[in-house]
Parts: structure tokens; C-alpha cells; sequence
């Protein structure tokens, strides 16, 4: 099967995301997709675009979306759901307007009749899930996982129509087919934060301290996410979110893609997924979600370090 | 929040200029509060958005661009998302960090937050995709005392794990690119006479 690819800056290798990009690839390819990457691509324009000036975000997006049609792609699968909301976007609203559409090609130097329509991985694994149910049904054990969607997925709601706005479900039922089990919990679409780690990190760190407060009192062990800004909030910052959420030091919730998990439960091996890269450890989780003992004993109680 | 309103202070012209951009009008928002009461980041602003709307409202064009609230928004779109008038509070946020650019009243309060995305614009403009380590050192020069000690820690752990990567990834047609930054360039308002 033939899939266009936008990969976005955050998936490739000089990124901080890069190992979403090696999950995707890896298990998109042994579910048979083959990946057709949208001709020299820019960035979507990311926070910096929309915060600053949105009809430099719109004229980005229309030359990515007129190079798709250009090498005749339909759909492109855009993985972070930040690139996917702004090629969305701008997709919906140059339909709408034909005269934001003609400054947009204009500015892009490219003609654009406004057939392309970006996907989130959500999207693609949730909607295929028949085709392949017999190669993934039931791999995985029924570990609790809160699956987080962050903002993007399912907002602006006329734009992301693929889920429920509030309270999204594509994600968990992909997760429980798998054999795992999601956990019902209430933080699914609030923000983590996204592009002020840097600039406002004490903002972030209070946004996901909650949201680890809540998955954690739902009972989850882990987190599955769709987006390299949701991950690496959960993920990097961990201790800092914990700390400002009151949750003690010894917190430990890995946070994996969903790319990730179903490359797992295809019998992939976990370095080709890019799951020694995470900040918060992986490797007990990894090995119960393979059915294998756990890597390293446990220190004995009460040992002192 | 409280507002003391004279009609002198109602700058019509500027809220025509807002509803334009914002294809609402203004007075569809009757404040219940609910943009406030799901906005994620409403503990980091002195004014949250319903007050932003309020502003708006009222007319009130150099409180509503000096505001710094537009610029601790994380764009998550919540509060458009649940606007029982569809009055677009999301977008507002949006008009408001243009025009605030244009006026030159964005606020120097939140200039981490600004840099960052000057930085970051910076580098798709030379390379037409972002790089890393590129932008976020040309934004910790900005500032390099403060800026440069924060995640010093992390850091090295990032790079161990070989993140971010060391070199940029151009592409082909950067020009494009470039061409695209120079026509899409937010227009400057004219200088305001002192008053």
C-alpha cells in the first residue's frame, strides 16, 4: 500500500523526536505500507508560525500541500499532529477562501486545486484496524496504559473531524486491541504545554504534572502518545512535573509512541523502535509488554543505596 | 476584573479592524467565562481570555495588545472549542499577537517567549526546515546569562541520547522558502504621533 509521508521536522534524525520517525517507519513498513515522503518539504511552521503570523503558516502549508499533488499523493500521513493541524488548516481554509488560496499560491509560487488531505497516525492504524486484526489482536499483555492525545488531535473540532472532540477514543481502542487496557481518566486533550519548554518551562512543568497526577490516579503504568511535543514534555521533563504535581521523586512512567507499541506487538525488536532513547527508562516496561522476565533483579527491600 | 469605561477611551476604528480579522463580532461573547474556565494556562495571566474579550469589547486597543496574555496562550484551541457563541476567543489570541507586532507593543515581559519564536522562524527562513540545536543556541545567545544556565543538566543527557542532532537539514529549495518569509511579511503600522 502506498502512503504519502509528510514526516515533519521533529521525526528526522537531527531532532529531538527522531525516534518517532524510526517507530513509524519500522512498524508502517511491516504492516506493508510503503512510504512515499512528500518531494523536499518545509516545516509547517510549528508554534512559531501560528503564535507569530498566520498567513506565513498558511503559504508554508499550501507549497507542502501543492508539492503532494504535484508527485500525486492523496493523502499524506503527517505523524506529529501539530504539522497535521496546520497542513489542515490550511487545506480547509483555502478551500473556503478562494482568495486566501490565490495569496497563499501566490506566496508559494505553486498551483494548488486542493486535493491532498493529512492524516494523524491515529487516524490510519484506528481506521485500518480490521485489515490487520489478525496480526495484532491480542499481542500485548493487558498492561494499564493511559493513552494521551494531547490538544491537537481532535481541535480545532472543524478541522481534526477524525474523533470525538473531548473525549477521543481511536487511540484506546487501537491500544485495547492490542491487548493492552487503557484506562478511562480525564486529562486525554488538555495541553502538556507543546512549544514553551524552552521559553516557559515552569508552564509546562505544571501542565504535565497534572496531567501525570491524573493518568497515575486512574491507575496507569505508562503513557501511549501521538505527538514528539506531547512525549518529550511527559518524557524529559518528568521529574520537574512530578515535583511540581506533588507526586514524589521516584515516579517512573515511561512514556511510549503509539508507533511504538504496535511495532512491539509485531514482534519488533525495541532498538529498532528507538525505545533506548527515552529519558524514564523503558526497558522492564518493554520486556513485560514482550513477555520476558524483567532485565535486572530488584534490590532487595530495605537495601540502602 | 474591573473596568472603568468613558467613551473617549473606545477606539471604534480598532475594533472594527478586530471583528474584520477575527470574522465575528465582538459582542457575540456575553463573558460566562467558560473560555477561562478550561484555559490550561489561565494560573500564568492577569488578564485571561474572557478579560482579553472584554477588552476587546470595550475598545480598549493599547491594554489588549500590551497584554502579555496572548503570548503565554499555548494555542490549544480549548477555549474556541467549547465558546458556547462560536466567538473564536482562540483567534482573537491570534489577531491580537499580529497586531501587537505591527503596533510594536508586544510585551517585553514575555520576551523568552517571543525569541523563541523569532529564533525559531529564523531557521526554517535559512533552511527551510527547523535545526535544533541551531535555533535553540541563537536563542540562548539572546540572553546567554539567564538563558544559558537553564537545562544545563539536561543537556548532556539529550545529547548522549543523540538528541538534537548536530547538523541542520536543508532542503533543496530553500529560495522558495526565503521568497515565501519576504511576501509574507506582517506590515509595520505607521510611527503614532506622541500624544
Amino acid at each position: 500500500m502506498e502512503l504519502g509521508y509528510y514526516p515533519g521536522c521533529a521525526l528526522k534524525a537531527h531532532a529531538t523526536g527522531y525516534e518517532y520517525g524510526m517507530a513509524i517507519e519500522a512498524t508502517l513498513g511491516a504492516l506493508g505500507f510503503e512510504l512515499k515522503e512528500v518531494p523536499d518539504w518545509n516545516c509547517c511552521g510549528a508554534s512559531a508560525g501560528h503564535m507569530t503570523n498566520s498567513i506565513l503558516t498558511r503559504a508554508l502549508n499550501v507549497r507542502n500541500l501543492a508539492l503532494a499533488e504535484a508527485a500525486g499523493l492523496k493523502e499524506i500521513l503527517a505523524p506529529c499532529p501539530l504539522c497535521t493541524k496546520e497542513l489542515s488548516l490550511a487545506q480547509h481554509e483555502v478551500k473556503e477562501h478562494t482568495d486566501l488560496l490565490a495569496a497563499a499560491q501566490e506566496a508559494a509560487e505553486m498551483a494548488y486545486r486542493c486535493s491532498v488531505r493529512p492524516i494523524t497516525l491515529v487516524e490510519l492504524l484506528h481506521r485500518n484496524l480490521a485489515q490487520f486484526r489478525e496480526r495484532l489482536a491480542g499481542k500485548l499483555p493487558d498492561l494499564k496504559v493511559a493513552c494521551y492525545y494531547g490538544c491537537l488531535h481532535t481541535r480545532p473540532p472543524d478541522v481534526m473531524t477524525y474523533d470525538d472532540t473531548e473525549q477521543p477514543v481511536a487511540m484506546d481502542e487501537v491500544c485495547r486491541t492490542l491487548g493492552l487496557a487503557p484506562v478511562e481518566w480525564t486529562h486525554k486533550t488538555e495541553c502538556c504545554g507543546a512549544g514553551f519548554t524552552m521559553s516557559r518551562p515552569t508552564v509546562v512543568a505544571r501542565l504535565t504534572g497534572r496531567i501525570l497526577k491524573a493518568a497515575r490516579l486512574a491507575g496507569a503504568e505508562a503513557f501511549v502518545v501521538a505527538c514528539p511535543m506531547c512525549q518529550a514534555n511527559l518524557d524529559m521533563r518528568q521529574t520537574e512535573a512530578a515535583a511540581d504535581a506533588g507526586l514524589g521523586e521516584d515516579l517512573h512512567m515511561p512514556v511510549l509512541y503509539l508507533a511504538q507499541v504496535v511495532g512491539l506487538a509485531l514482534g519488533l525488536e525495541p532498538k529498532a523502535l528507538g525505545l533506548s532513547t527515552h529519558f524514564v527508562d523503558t526497558t522492564d516496561l518493554v520486556a513485560r509488554l514482550r513477555g520476558e522476565p524483567p532485565a535486572a533483579a530488584e534490590a532487595p527491600q530495605g537495601a540502602v543505596a | 476584573m474591573q473596568l472603568q469605561v468613558s467613551r473617549a477611551q473606545v477606539d471604534s476604528d480598532w475594533k472594527r479592524e478586530v471583528e474584520r480579522r477575527l470574522g465575528r463580532k465582538l459582542a457575540d461573547c456575553y463573558q460566562c467565562g467558560k473560555c477561562t474556565a478550561g484555559c490550561p494556562v489561565s494560573f500564568e495571566m492577569f488578564h485571561p481570555i474572557h478579560a482579553m474579550m472584554r477588552l476587546a469589547q470595550l475598545g480598549r486597543k493599547d491594554e489588549a495588545l500590551r497584554s502579555r496574555s496572548q503570548w503565554v496562550c499555548a494555542a490549544c484551541e480549548a477555549c474556541s472549542t467549547r465558546c458556547p457563541k462560536d466567538a473564536e476567543p482562540a483567534r482573537l489570541m491570534t489577531v491580537l499577537r499580529e497586531m501587537a507586532q505591527e503596533e510594536g507593543l508586544v510585551n517585553a515581559n514575555e520576551a523568552d517567549i517571543y525569541d523563541f519564536h523569532q529564533s525559531f522562524l529564523a531557521s526554517i527562513r535559512r533552511f527551510g526546515r527547523v535545526y535544533e540545536m541551531g535555533f535553540i543556541a541563537a536563542y540562548k545567545l539572546k540572553s546567554p546569562l539567564r538563558r544559558g544556565l537553564q537545562d544545563l543538566l539536561t543537556f548532556p543527557k539529550m545529547l548522549k541520547r543523540g538528541k538534537p542532532g548536530l547538523l541542520p537539514h536543508k532542503i533543496q529549495n530553500v529560495a522558495a522558502i526565503r521568497r515565501i518569509f519576504d511576501r509574507c511579511q506582517l506590515q509595520k503600522a505607521p510611527e503614532r504621533k506622541s500624544d
